[in-house]
């Protein structure tokens, strides 16, 4: 099957490259910096990170695609290192392919090929459904998705089925520098223990549109892209990424006066760590006009909750798996955009614990113009120790990133 | 005298033809057989290029591509993707699908430029503009085929130049506006609508320049341009490739959103 795979890749990347249109250029260069408000024994105050991110599309008249997208990035703390050689470890990479994959349409009918992003999720960050992607959390109020070679077949359009197969495992890159975990006083890393890459994973997916409502279900089995920590007696903290069979569904829909509802649950049956469903409501809307002509205001409020099932890890530290820190939590995010243009747009997001008392909040402000973005805002993040957000309460900051588009 | 004055009957219909017939239909006639000749394809894709004029001189360029499927039992479909220009690439990648239905609610979902996912939108937020130009959400919706059943016309004016129409919503229709009041030429191309506000206030109008009409009587206009009395700008539509080609399936899908490129 991974030969299959890497013959697909090769034919999907020489047919357009022989019969393709021009191939269409793009992409972005980005500049982010920040600087922190706390002191923290042995970290940086500044951080600054360059990273380009050029892409290429091809389209043939014979139903074929390929997509390329470079990710090339140096940043003062030296979290990237090292060019792309294969699939994905556990470290970023100076040199990368954030996306690469040929696709083939034939009408309702998609193959797609190579290194991709899934994003399955209906809901806001926290999301059921949307397991197949690792992430990256170096810089956690950063996080992004990171790419895993896979083979995706689709059928159909409002009424759909998708099937994901991903032959090898891509552990998510974890918190670094000023973001990553103090243990807690007397206990010492056990180390990581990644995924095996001979074990198979895949991803099924179904959806449809019934009187306005878009319905999904989706069961995902393989490695849970949060790695499970345990307590190893006498005073070690072990990180294992474990396996996991998670079927989740989805509602979106429109509850009257333009208010969007969106919900998912999923029950995770995790091999060697605890069961749990979870569940995550949201409801968001759009107002114009409200204090001038073509202005928008954008709310959404999210809520998360969880019910464990089964305990077979007492020890589990919740707070560092990122789906379950957010157990009884709200989020929230609010955009005022001044006008339809949207060159200036305010935004406020953040979530609160309810359980830990740990909370985020993160206020920017955005001008965008002809091919530049600009973002500059302001992150705290605070909490008891030992909770998620509490673990990062000396790390409140002001950031500011340009974003140039060609 | 009896056969003579049935032989000048005949004769007087005949010189007058459609004219006479058409002056015989009514305003939700007239505007139905407007947009009946306008959807005299299966499919189309159209590619456009957007000029916002600002007051005080001011532009911005965008580029889109739009394909239709007209299906004739009403369940069109809409997909408009913007582009990116010489001077515009942040609304690159930003989409919308539009799912029309008889007797229920349309369904839309927009791909904004930033992110890798769909997003199902409210169609509550029909009055709302779309991509920075003076279509809304609503309009990019109707005008591919108003939903005569959902509005209350009336003829304003009829006469050589053709008719203007006034067009209600009916109680229970959801519309950003109040009024609307259509030109229809003749041979039933539409060349201008305006657009008016719950209170009555003009809010815009939309021109419809270098109408052609093919001979099955569909017409299209190469240019619009919406002038909007209340935002004080006007966006110039010029559409620069327009084929009537079959329409792959798969374009119509939330998938094809997503795609890059």
């Amino acid at each position: 099957m991974k030969k299959l795979l890497v013959v697909a890749v090769a034919l999907g990347i020489l047919v357009p490259l022989a019969f393709g249109d021009e191939p269409k250029f793009s992409g972005e260069l980005r500049i982010f910096s920040a600087a922190y408000l706390d002191d923290r024994t042995g970290a940086e105050d500044l951080f600054g990170e360059i990273r380009f991110l050029p892409a290429v599309a091809w389209q043939t008249d014979y139903d074929w695609f390929l997509y390329i997208q470079g990710d090339f990035r140096l940043d003062s703390e030296n979290y990237a290192s090292g060019v792309f050689d294969g699939v994905e470890d556990d470290g970023r990479w100076i040199g990368n392919l954030r996306q690469a994959y040929a696709e083939y349409t034939e009408d309702l009918f998609k193959l797609r090929v190579g290194k991709q992003i899934f994003d399955w999720s209906t809901t806001d960050t926290i999301s059921p459904s949307d397991n197949i992607n690792p992430r990256d959390w170096v810089d956690v109020a950063e996080w992004e998705r990171i790419g895993v070679p896979a083979i995706d077949l689709r059928y159909g359009d409002a009424t759909f089925w998708e099937f994901v197969y991903i032959p090898w495992s891509t552990p998510s890159k974890l918190p670094a520098g000023r973001w990553e975990y103090d243990l807690p006083p007397g206990l010492v890393s056990g180390g990581i223990d990644g995924p095996e890459n001979d074990y198979d994973q895949f991803a099924l997916r179904a959806g449809t549109n019934v009187s306005g409502w878009d319905l999904g279900a989706s069961y995902y089995h393989g490695y849970s892209y949060n790695p499970s920590v345990s307590f190893q007696p006498p005073n070690a903290i072990n990180t294992e990424y474990i396996r996991e069979d998670v079927v989740a569904v989805s509602a979106v829909g429109e509850i009257g006066g333009g208010v969007m509802l969106r919900a998912e649950a999923g029950y995770f049956n995790q091999h060697g760590n605890n069961d749990f469903v979870q569940f995550v409501i949201g409801a968001d809307r759009f107002w114009n006009d409200v204090f001038r002509t073509t202005d928008e205001l954008y709310l959404l409020v999210q809520y998360t909750d969880e019910v464990e099932t089964k305990n077979d890890n007492p020890a589990a530290f919740r707070i560092y798996d990122f789906r379950r820190a957010f157990r009884r939590s709200f989020m929230a995010r609010a955009q005022y955009s001044f006008d339809d243009t949207r060159q200036w747009t305010l935004k406020l997001e953040g979530s609160y614990n309810c359980e830990d008392d740990d909370s985020y909040i993160q206020p920017s402000v955005a001008f965008r113009r002809n091919n530049l973005e600009i973002e500059a805002g302001i992150g705290f993040a605070s909490g008891p120790k030992n909770t998620f957000w509490g673990e990062w309460r000396e790390n409140d900051r002001i950031f500011i990133q340009c974003t140039y588009h060609f | 005298m009896k056969q003579f004055t049935q032989f000048t009957l005949i004769f007087v219909l005949f010189a007058i033809g459609i004219p006479c017939r058409a002056e015989e239909m009514s305003s939700q006639e007239i505007v139905a057989k407007c947009f009946t000749l306008y959807r005299q394809t299966p499919s189309e894709r159209e590619e456009t290029q957007v000029t916002v004029i600002y007051e005080g001189g001011r532009t911005e360029q965008k580029a889109f591509t739009r394909w239709i499927l007209f299906d004739p039992t009403g369940e069109d479909k809409v997909v408009i993707k913007f582009r990116k220009t010489d001077k515009n690439n942040l609304d690159e990648g930003l989409g919308l699908l539009i799912s029309r239905h008889i007797g229920r609610k349309d369904d839309q979902w927009l791909k904004m430029p930033s992110l890798d996912k769909i997003r199902k939108i409210a169609i509550a937020d029909s009055g709302k503009y779309f991509g920075g130009t003076d279509i809304t959400f609503e309009d990019a919706r109707q005008l591919v085929g108003e939903r005569t059943q959902d509005f209350d016309y009336k003829i304003l004016q009829s006469g050589a130049e053709g008719w203007e129409i006034e067009a209600l919503p009916k109680t229970g229709t959801e519309s950003g506006y109040g009024k609307r009041i259509f030109s229809i030429q003749p041979d039933f191309a539409c060349t201008a609508v305006e657009y008016y506000d719950t209170r009555g206030e003009l809010l815009k109008k939309q021109e419809n320049r270098g109408i052609e009409t093919q001979a099955n009587g569909m017409w299209r206009a190469k240019v619009v341009v919406v002038t909007s009395s209340l935002l004080k700008r006007t966006t110039e539509l010029t559409v620069t490739a327009r084929e009537f080609r079959n329409v792959d399936a798969s374009t119509f899908t939330q998938d094809f959103l997503l795609r890059k490129g």
